[in-house]
């Protein structure tokens, strides 16, 4: 949508107030309510907004202990930059629309580190290469039967949940059952702003959920996820329940955001070939593979995320593909061209999907670009494997290190967004261990419940 | 001059372990830790008495090893204040001495060893830090109990104030400069930019990748 058309489309859907929302690196909503004549005011470069808003961590301290050139020397203002595309009604709120930004610097140019920029920016890359990219996420998440305020007042402990069995039960309608309200109310209100839900179900955790979307170009799958987190959160919220995101709230229960994603040369789906493996999914493949490894920190970006990545719990714990396997990393979709797809097990729950699926591209970038050749298919269980299977990064600290020695990821990603996002991951590994948390417990800590419980 | 016993940290250690394990090493330029650590053997742990920061030190005849948590196999914990460690007036709590008396003595040898001077250890770490980024081009390092300051590079608009204390830990790599900055521990007159990289150059030297 063009800027002339903006007050016409304004004007035609009552839309008085406008609700602005960024991503930041954490994967956190960020935005202002800005009235209209505001808003039309500042459609270029944006509205100002204090540059910690890219540069906090979870606890809300800027980050102080590593710099990026988009950042002020005391503290100034970085801008987000409505994207028209995506301004869109409320539907239950008369006058109110919501439209999706971009961080960008004060004078309107493109902050590398924005994780909605570099994804947008991968999308590009891979467009280069004369392909168009589809994608769509599986959101999963926890509802429980309870405020927040009753949740912070328990300590996160002795949760009351919804469901109706506390057997570790998947697809179970009865449980289903109990979420209906709360779903009902995010459907619909997904479906009013235009969002295309395709399913929901019960998963095996107690009150775990999830949420499938229709597949769409990279950054409007993302966006749609940042969206619906936030409605989600909203339902709950007004609902009197609480739902999170975080990767693993329960012992032996863990959430993830699978990532789905296919290649077009055209109109044609490029991962499909009748007489074989196309040696495009070949490339594409190995690149994703190779830098997994590198990848996970991404993928799996919190303290949390990595308690779920325990042998026989559904996450994989290897760099590995497979045909319709569910306990590879990667479970390829190849024997339809309708379905032709990659699943990606790993992402979990609390990732930014704006940097899942990037990292996630800039891998299949480095297949193409590198003509590299993937391993063996995984035709076992990828669970329980012998040793020489080497083992994805199990903690946030050693998936730091590993993306830190990496060169592909640079190569495609950048250097200066690798640096930063290594040392905002070892940032969280340092506060974790000098804040309160217990490295010995396998259990999640009260030091996560109270970082990401109600963040994520 | 008996050989340096070499110090190993488990993988994917925690801050802990690091910081001590450079407090170890720095100790061990000392003959005399030297001696003393050859003739100990054991396991002991230093455990916080304030979070569930805790580290086992095993020495034996080839190393000492340093992992996360209290071993099983200890004789001897220390229970301590780790902000506080190398305050003399700090009493830790210890669990084992009387049974073995001679083990802990010997820890306490080991613990009352001082940090360097933090004028030497501020040499180091600035020579550490040249060529990493946003680091500025000259630092003043200023004690306030002992009434003297250190220039480092080329001029002194940007400057760190703190007592001999707070500065001998910082330069060492057993404090981040931005979390005693927040803590007001240690005040500073820099730009973001700079306590950003000043901070860093910390946090590599506790993890061990650079050399103060």
């Amino acid at each position: 949508m063009d800027e002339p058309s903006i007050e016409e489309w304004l004007d035609r859907h009552h839309v008085e107030i406008v609700r602005t929302h960024a991503t930041n690196l954490d994967g956190l909503a960020i935005g202002k309510y800005i009235n209209r004549p505001k808003f039309l005011k500042s459609l270029e470069p944006g509205h100002g907004i204090a540059d910690v808003a890219l540069a906090m961590d979870l606890s809300g301290l800027p980050h102080m202990t590593f710099w990026h050139e988009f950042r002020h020397a005391q503290f100034g203002d970085i801008m987000m930059k409505p994207d028209l595309d995506t301004i869109i009604s409320d539907g239950t709120d008369p006058d109110l629309g919501h439209c999706i930004c971009d961080f960008v610097r004060v004078d309107g140019s493109e902050i590398s580190l924005c994780p909605r920029t570099l994804l947008r920016n991968m999308t590009s890359q891979v467009s280069n290469l004369g392909y168009t990219v589809k994608a769509s996420f599986e959101l999963e998440f926890f509802v429980f039967d309870m405020t927040y305020s009753e949740a912070r007042r328990r300590a996160y402990e002795d949760f009351d949940h919804i469901g109706a069995s506390e057997l570790q039960t998947i697809y179970l309608l009865r449980n289903a059952y109990h979420a209906k309200p709360l779903m009902d109310e995010v459907t619909k209100r997904l479906s009013w702003q235009g969002f295309k839900w395709e399913s929901w179900s019960d998963e095996n955790g107690l009150g775990q959920v999830e949420l499938n979307f229709a597949p769409a170009s990279p950054v409007t799958a993302a966006d749609t996820i940042a969206r619906a987190r936030q409605i989600i959160y909203e339902v709950a919220v007004d609902m009197d329940k609480c739902v999170t995101f975080m990767a693993h709230p329960m012992r032996g229960y863990s959430s993830g955001l699978h990532v789905h994603h296919s290649l077009l040369r055209g109109d044609e789906p490029a991962f499909f070939d009748r007489s074989g493996t196309p040696e495009l999914l070949a490339n594409w493949i190995a690149g994703i593979i190779e830098t997994m490894p590198a990848a996970t920190s991404f993928l799996c970006p919190t303290i949390n995320s990595y308690r779920r990545m325990r042998e026989f719990t559904s996450p994989p714990v290897t760099a590995t593909w497979g045909e319709e396997n569910r306990s590879a990393a990667l479970r390829l979709f190849t024997q339809s061209p309708a379905a032709a797809r990659i699943e990606h097990r790993l992402p979990a729950s609390d990732a930014n999907p704006y940097l899942a699926l990037a990292v996630i591209l800039a891998g299949g970038i480095v297949g193409l670009k590198h003509n590299l050749s993937p391993p063996e298919e995984l035709t076992y269980v990828g669970w329980a494997l012998p040793r020489e299977y080497e083992r994805l990064p199990n903690t946030i600290g050693k998936a730091a290190d590993v993306l830190a020695a990496d060169g592909y990821l640079k190569e495609i990603l950048g250097q200066d967004v690798i640096d930063y996002w290594v040392n905002s991951r070892r940032m969280e590994w340092l506060s974790f261990h000098t804040e309160g948390g217990d490295p010995a417990t396998r259990r999640t800590t009260p030091w996560e419940y109270k970082r990401y419980f109600e963040l994520m | 001059m008996s050989s340096q016993p070499e110090v190993v940290l488990e993988a994917d250690a925690s801050p802990i372990v690091r910081i001590i394990a450079n407090n170890l090493k720095l100790a061990l330029h000392e003959e005399r830790i030297v001696r003393l650590m050859r003739s100990m053997r054991g396991s002991f742990a230093l455990a916080s008495t304030k979070d569930p920061q805790a580290v086992t030190i095993t020495i034996t005849s080839d190393n000492i090893h340093l992992s996360t948590g209290v071993s099983p196999r200890t004789k001897v914990v220390v229970r301590i204040d780790f902000d506080k460690m190398a305050d003399p007036r700090h009493k830790p709590k210890i669990e084992g001495m009387f049974r073995h008396p001679y083990f802990t003595y010997q820890i306490g040898k080991l613990l009352s060893v001082p940090l360097p001077d933090w004028n030497d250890s501020a040499k180091r770490f600035w020579a550490a830090a040249n060529g990493l980024p946003d680091m500025p081009a000259g630092l003043k390092v200023t004690c306030s109990d002992e009434d003297r300051s250190l220039n480092l590079g080329e001029g002194d608009d940007s400057e760190i104030v703190a007592d001999a204390h707070r500065l001998a830990e910082l330069f060492v790599g057993n404090s981040i400069l931005a979390n005693e900055v927040q803590r007001q521990r240690i005040r500073v007159k820099l730009s973001m930019r700079h306590l950003a990289g000043l901070s860093n150059a910390g946090i590599k030297l506790l993890l061990g990748e650079s050399h103060g």
